[in-house]
């Protein structure tokens, strides 16, 4: 009995080649090759209800089956996973062009996201980072991918946004907000450092300094009783000032200047606006408190009837504990024309102080 | 077997669809006229081998699986089917196909060169180099087994490759499908250039096969050399007015226009 693989001359009767160890005896042998998209679905339950649901697991099931038999195949496992950075995946396999492409691309937008973020454009900006990452996964799916059908091509591309914003982008995001807060002031009247429209870049909740310096400029929360203090507002419940003093600090206000520990302030240590009115008030700031001089005291002037109630008010509004203080300002993130720590600008005027008669609550 | 009983064909079912579907494959592929008597393995094998070389890779499967219906112990349909499971992506298929024949087959050549191409598409290079070492050192030698190699080869230096690729064309049966082989394997890995390369060696050998040209007409298009690649689909036509795949390569060549030319470039030049 010839081999049909080796063409030795067996005995007959022998199941085995003598030889090369192939089978003679091939009668049985099933010969119809396996075929991608065969797949066994399971028996169906009995009860009514039930064949409901066990319809639905059974279509989702060979759903999962077909997406697996159509991407795991083919799939490149290495350069799927190497896509974690665009390209990389790409050039592994050697489409080296292809992939600086993608790369370059895919730290441009990085660049555009960060620089854009607190903006009008950051949202964009991070559609399109996400995006192009996911075309970057496509491109390496792309083979596999021509076996789907449509539902299940759309399914992948949900699945590929999901897990790219999830394991990705969002942790991204969160922790670069736990360094970095841009913060868009808007509501102000435009001053030698800060102008209607800038977004400042506010330290974030991991590398918020534990203890505020005379001189910073800080972003606070403005609680219900400082809602009079229409002018303090930046956005709806906050404010930004500089900080005038600090706990155990001893503040004084003859009504013209403001004292601390004895000295006069400096001018790079003056509140950001001046107030049309300066209430007078000795106080030494209690624990876990900073004096931020709003320009809210401009609502200082307002009557002189009111002075006495006024002057409590504005002192209670001036005194900021450090637990509403949401971020220290490190520097300005927009205008890109100055960006870098905030500077006076010279070109603009002083703002003048507050007329609370010819300006309305926001 | 002479008579009435010469044209029975043993291991047949009865009600079995898979031979009407296998007449009409083989129809399709403009090889047989329906009506004709079945024949015995060695006429599908050849039929099959037929549609292999018109690009036909679903009939020529079912057809090589016909073949093995008479003959189970035809290696060379083994060969083809596992061939054919490649050729239509369906690589884990192919790989578990391989295997089954290798079982039966141990240390055939062929089987193991058609593995190694199944594992090398599937990305797994260490399997599908192995496959290809046994395969060379296999009994006997064949252009196949060199250019599965050399497509091993092509996932790191190409020089190597290109020898192997010159090796599986030095091989004394190699002829302009051989070509056809090594050009599709170079536009499976994306390479073009090389790819048009080959598909005009195959062209040059054979001006009267129309698959030679149908694959120069695509490579041209994946170039973005429209001129060319309609040029090369019309020449395919015109030897062969049925050829389904040459008339739908020229349908979407008409439709092709100026920007999808520029994509093509484009992707060319990002391919490499």
């Amino acid at each position: 009995m010839e081999c049909p693989s080796c063409t030795f001359q067996n005995v007959p009767g022998l199941r085995e080649c003598a030889r090369c160890r192939s089978l003679l005896d091939l009668g049985q042998v099933d010969i119809t090759p396996p075929r991608a998209g065969d797949h066994v679905i399971p028996l169906r339950f009995r009860s009514g209800v039930v064949i409901l649901v066990g319809d639905a697991i059974d279509r989702l099931r060979s759903f999962r089956r077909s997406a697996a038999s159509a991407i795991n195949p083919d799939v490149d496992v290495p350069a799927l996973l190497r896509t974690i950075v665009p390209g990389w995946g790409h050039r592994s396999v050697g489409l080296k062009r292809l992939g600086l492409c993608l790369t370059v691309g895919w730290i441009v937008l990085i660049v555009v996201a960060i620089l854009l973020t607190g903006g009008l454009g950051g949202w964009p900006a991070y559609f399109a980072l996400v995006g192009w990452h996911g075309l970057a996964v496509s491109l390496i799916l792309g083979r596999p991918l021509t076996r789907c059908n449509i539902l299940e091509r759309a399914a992948v591309g949900v699945a590929v946004w999901t897990v790219l914003n999830l394991c990705i982008y969002l942790p991204a995001g969160w922790a670069l907000h736990g360094l970095v807060h841009p913060f868009r002031v808007t509501g102000i009247i435009n001053g030698p450092l800060l102008r209607n429209g800038d977004v400042v870049a506010l330290t974030g909740r991991w590398n918020r300094p534990s203890q505020l310096q005379r001189g910073d400029v800080v972003v606070y929360v403005i609680n219900g009783s400082n809602l009079t203090a229409a002018h303090a507002y930046i956005r709806p419940g906050f404010g930004i000032d500089r900080v005038l003093a600090v706990a155990g600090d001893q503040v004084t206000s003859d009504g013209v200047d403001i004292i601390v520990n004895g000295e006069p302030l400096p001018r790079e240590l003056r509140p950001l606006r001046p107030a049309a009115f300066t209430p007078k008030f000795s106080l030494t700031v209690p624990e876990g408190t900073s004096i931020i001089l709003a320009s809210a005291l401009a609502w200082a002037g307002h009557g002189e009837g009111y002075r006495g109630y006024i002057d409590d008010a504005a002192v209670n509004i001036a005194k900021v504990s450090n637990a509403a203080v949401v971020g220290k300002v490190m520097g300005r993130w927009r205008p890109f024309s100055r960006f870098g720590p905030l500077r006076e600008d010279r070109d603009v005027p002083p703002a003048r102080p507050a007329t609370p008669a010819t300006e309305g609550h926001p | 077997m002479n008579g009435r009983f010469s044209r029975l064909e043993f291991g047949s079912r009865p009600g079995d669809t898979t031979d009407q579907a296998s007449a009409q494959a083989a129809h399709d592929a403009g090889v047989v006229e329906i009506g004709e008597p079945t024949r015995g393995a060695a006429h599908h094998h050849e039929l099959a081998d037929r549609a292999y070389r018109r690009g036909e890779f679903e009939s020529a499967l079912q057809l090589y699986t016909r073949a093995l219906r008479n003959d189970r112990a035809r290696v060379p349909a083994w060969v083809g089917q596992v061939q054919m499971l490649v050729e239509l992506h369906e690589f884990a298929e192919g790989r578990l196909w391989s295997d089954k024949a290798l079982e039966l087959f141990k240390n055939n050549g062929e089987l193991l060169a058609a593995k190694s191409q199944a594992c090398s598409r599937q990305g797994d290079r260490k399997a599908s180099l192995m496959c290809s070492d046994a395969s060379v050192q296999a009994a006997g030698s064949s252009s196949y087994r060199w250019a599965v190699r050399g497509e091993v080869m092509l996932a790191g230096a190409e020089a190597r490759a290109r020898d192997c690729f010159e090796k599986s064309l030095a091989e004394p049966r190699a002829d302009w499908f051989d070509r056809v082989v090594i050009s599709r394997i170079y536009t499976f890995h994306a390479k073009h250039g090389a790819a048009a390369e080959f598909a005009s060696l195959a062209v040059a050998l054979a001006p009267a096969e129309p698959y030679a040209w149908l694959v120069q007409s695509r490579c041209c298009h994946a170039l973005g050399n429209l001129v060319k690649a309609r040029e090369a689909a019309a020449r395919a036509l015109e030897i062969d007015p049925r050829f389904v795949a040459a008339r739908d390569a020229a349908a979407r060549l008409d439709s092709a226009g100026s920007g999808r030319g520029l994509f093509n470039r484009l992707k060319g030049w990002l391919n490499g």
